[in-house]
């Protein structure tokens, strides 16, 4: 689905932020990104979404290289939710979530939302519990309504690779946990890939298929869940001391501090 | 979309009976059938030379001229200001604010101090200089920002506007202050801006510029909309930012460029009137710009009306008469704003 390869990025080719990435996403899993402050998590995604010129290396989706796609096709096929973005103006969830269906009005300078889209972001509110907020004015909803407003717009571009950079940053665990189960829904049925950069390691652990470790701009570890109980990994990666048992239900790695 | 096929109705019929009003008001008092006789001579309607010379002077080349002529340059404030304060996600935003009307000030203080007159320019050196001096200013804070800012981050441009502007606002004072006495008092009339002492061929002027900025404007609401979310989130649903961000400035700095050069400097139209349309009818580009197109040519010319029938038979600068219309309105609209909110 996702393929990196030998993947070099930055504001200045004399600089590069990420150096050599390269990793593989297979279609329908869930990859965590993990790491410290600064070691290029963000900068990864940006760079593969085209915001970053001074790249080499290749990424590939679903097979064709990105640098192959114009900006809104490489839309059509990957969505990114950011951490919360302000927005000034009084727009309602609805006109939010209908801004997802603007890689698809290409062709013609006329060519306006239509009936089937109206259709579809049915659909996107549907899956994200939130068509009750729909005709609300979005900036006057909580935190977490409107991340769920923000993944239904994401929805909307109907992509089959979900980038996240840290969509729970500013939930609590009650509307964390709800976003995660949404998105770990959406990939069990409807195959969606997706990469998340996040900072909860429990979190991560409980949801994530794969696990990616950076640092420095560097790819340190990729692998399975049970990389956490890889000490000398963690003490690289983190820079301190951790710990885990097994979670008493599902099994999976927890981590103590 | 009901609700907006009754705004525009409204909107429309409001249009129409300001200018109808306009042209019926003056000094000298004209019928309304005169009115209708001089107009439909001129445009070939009705052959017959009912209509007075001196009422045909008055109505065809003195008030219809100005008032086209205000609702232009109120029509071209507004979807500027609308433009630049969607692109910004910056209410404070107006065509002012980035630079663009200073710059053209500095074009028409410049012919006007020095007396240039541009052979194959005519009379119209002024107005052409100013729109050069709109996009050259506007293309200097571009320019500023993108070498101080590699992600040409908003802040910056809003910045570096009020940067351009301070400075622009020196050099202009410096040349009033060393004019000559008689351009002094003429450099001072075309600052305050005024819309009075116009003739068709001002109205020649805007027109060109008017027509092609609106349409690339109004073709970009999409992009508008999108941009609310910020630049990133807008390049993450597939919008060309950059490209896309500098055909809608450099509209935005043509219609200022061909107002401020027809008209002189009149503020707050291009602040209040899009704010006024989105508490109305919401911030849908696609509503959002038309709306603010119609309101704001309509407004300038109500506030023309007053401004020359208030004390006639001498005139007020339309600039004062904005400020006086524009402000409580502003104000009542922001209170009901809030109060609405805290009902919810």
């Amino acid at each position: 689905m996702l393929r990196v390869l030998d993947y070099t990025t930055g504001y200045s080719k004399q600089k590069p932020i990420l150096q050599n990435i390269s990793f593989e996403v297979p279609k329908g899993s869930f990859c965590a990104v993990l790491g410290a402050n600064g070691s290029g998590k963000t900068t990864l995604i940006r760079g593969i979404m085209g915001l970053l010129t001074n790249s080499s290396g290749e990424v590939f989706v679903e097979g064709k290289a990105t640098s192959t796609f114009s900006k809104r096709e490489l839309a059509q096929k990957i969505s990114v939710l950011t951490q919360e973005q302000p927005v000034n103006m009084d727009f309602t969830s609805e006109e939010i979530v209908l801004l997802g269906r603007y890689p698809y009005t290409y062709g013609s300078i006329f060519r306006d939302i239509k009936e089937s889209d109206y259709q579809l972001i049915d659909e996107c509110f549907e899956m994200t519990n939130a068509t009750h907020l729909r005709n609300r004015i979005f900036t006057s909803l909580s935190g977490g309504e409107r991340q769920r407003v923000l993944l239904a717009k994401a929805f909307a571009q109907e992509p089959s690779l979900l980038f996240l950079d840290e969509p729970t940053n500013h939930l609590d665990i009650k509307h964390s946990l709800e976003l995660l189960k949404l998105l770990k829904q959406q990939q069990e049925q409807n195959g969606l890939t997706i990469v998340a950069v996040l900072h909860d390691l429990n979190l991560a652990s409980l949801f994530a298929d794969q696990l990616i470790f950076m640092k420095n701009g560097q790819l340190l570890a990729d692998g399975r869940v049970e990389l956490f109980n890889n000490m000398k990994v963690m003490k690289e990666v983190f820079g301190i001391e951790l710990k885990t048992m097994p979670h008493p239900e599902t099994g999976k790695p927890q981590i103590f501090y | 979309m009901k609700k907006f096929i009754s705004w525009y109705s409204i909107a429309f019929l409001m249009s129409i009976s300001t200018i109808a009003i306009s042209l019926l008001n003056g000094s000298v008092q004209i019928s309304t059938n005169e009115i209708f006789v001089i107009i439909g001579k001129h445009l070939n309607i009705s052959g017959n030379n009912m209509g007075t010379s001196t009422f045909d002077a008055i109505i065809w080349d003195i008030r219809l001229p100005r008032v086209l002529l205000a609702f232009f340059v109120g029509a071209s404030l507004a979807l500027s200001g609308a433009a630049l304060q969607g692109l910004f996600r910056n209410p404070l935003v107006e065509p002012y604010t980035i630079g663009v009307s200073s710059g053209a000030s500095l074009g028409a203080v410049i012919v006007l101090f020095m007396q240039i007159q541009l052979g194959f320019l005519g009379n119209y050196t002024l107005p052409i200089v100013s729109i050069c001096g709109s996009i050259l200013s506007l293309f200097l804070v571009l320019f500023i920002t993108k070498i101080s800012s590699r992600s040409f981050a908003n802040e910056t441009i809003i910045l570096t506007g009020i940067i351009l502007n301070s400075f622009i606002g020196a050099l202009v004072t410096f040349l009033i202050s060393t004019a000559k006495q008689d351009s002094f008092r003429q450099i001072l009339f075309w600052l305050m801006g005024s819309v009075s002492m116009r003739n068709w061929g001002h109205v020649g002027l805007i027109v060109p510029f008017f027509v092609v900025a609106v349409i690339v404007i109004l073709f970009h609401y999409r992009e508008l909309n999108t941009l609310a979310l910020g630049d990133e989130a807008a390049h993450y649903i597939g919008v060309n930012v950059k490209r896309k961000r500098t055909y809608i400035l450099t509209a935005s700095a043509v219609l200022t460029g061909a107002a401020v050069a027809v008209s002189g400097a009149i503020g707050f139209v291009g602040l209040v009137i899009p704010h006024l349309v989105r508490l109305l009818i919401g911030s849908n580009h696609k509503h959002v710009l038309p709306f603010s197109l119609v309101v704001g040519g309509t407004f300038l010319v109500f506030a023309d009306l007053i401004a020359r029938t208030i004390l006639s038979p001498s005139e007020l600068p339309i600039g004062v008469v904005t400020a006086f219309i524009g402000a409580p309105i502003f104000g009542y609209l922001l209170i009901r704003q809030q109060l609405k909110r805290k009902d919810i």
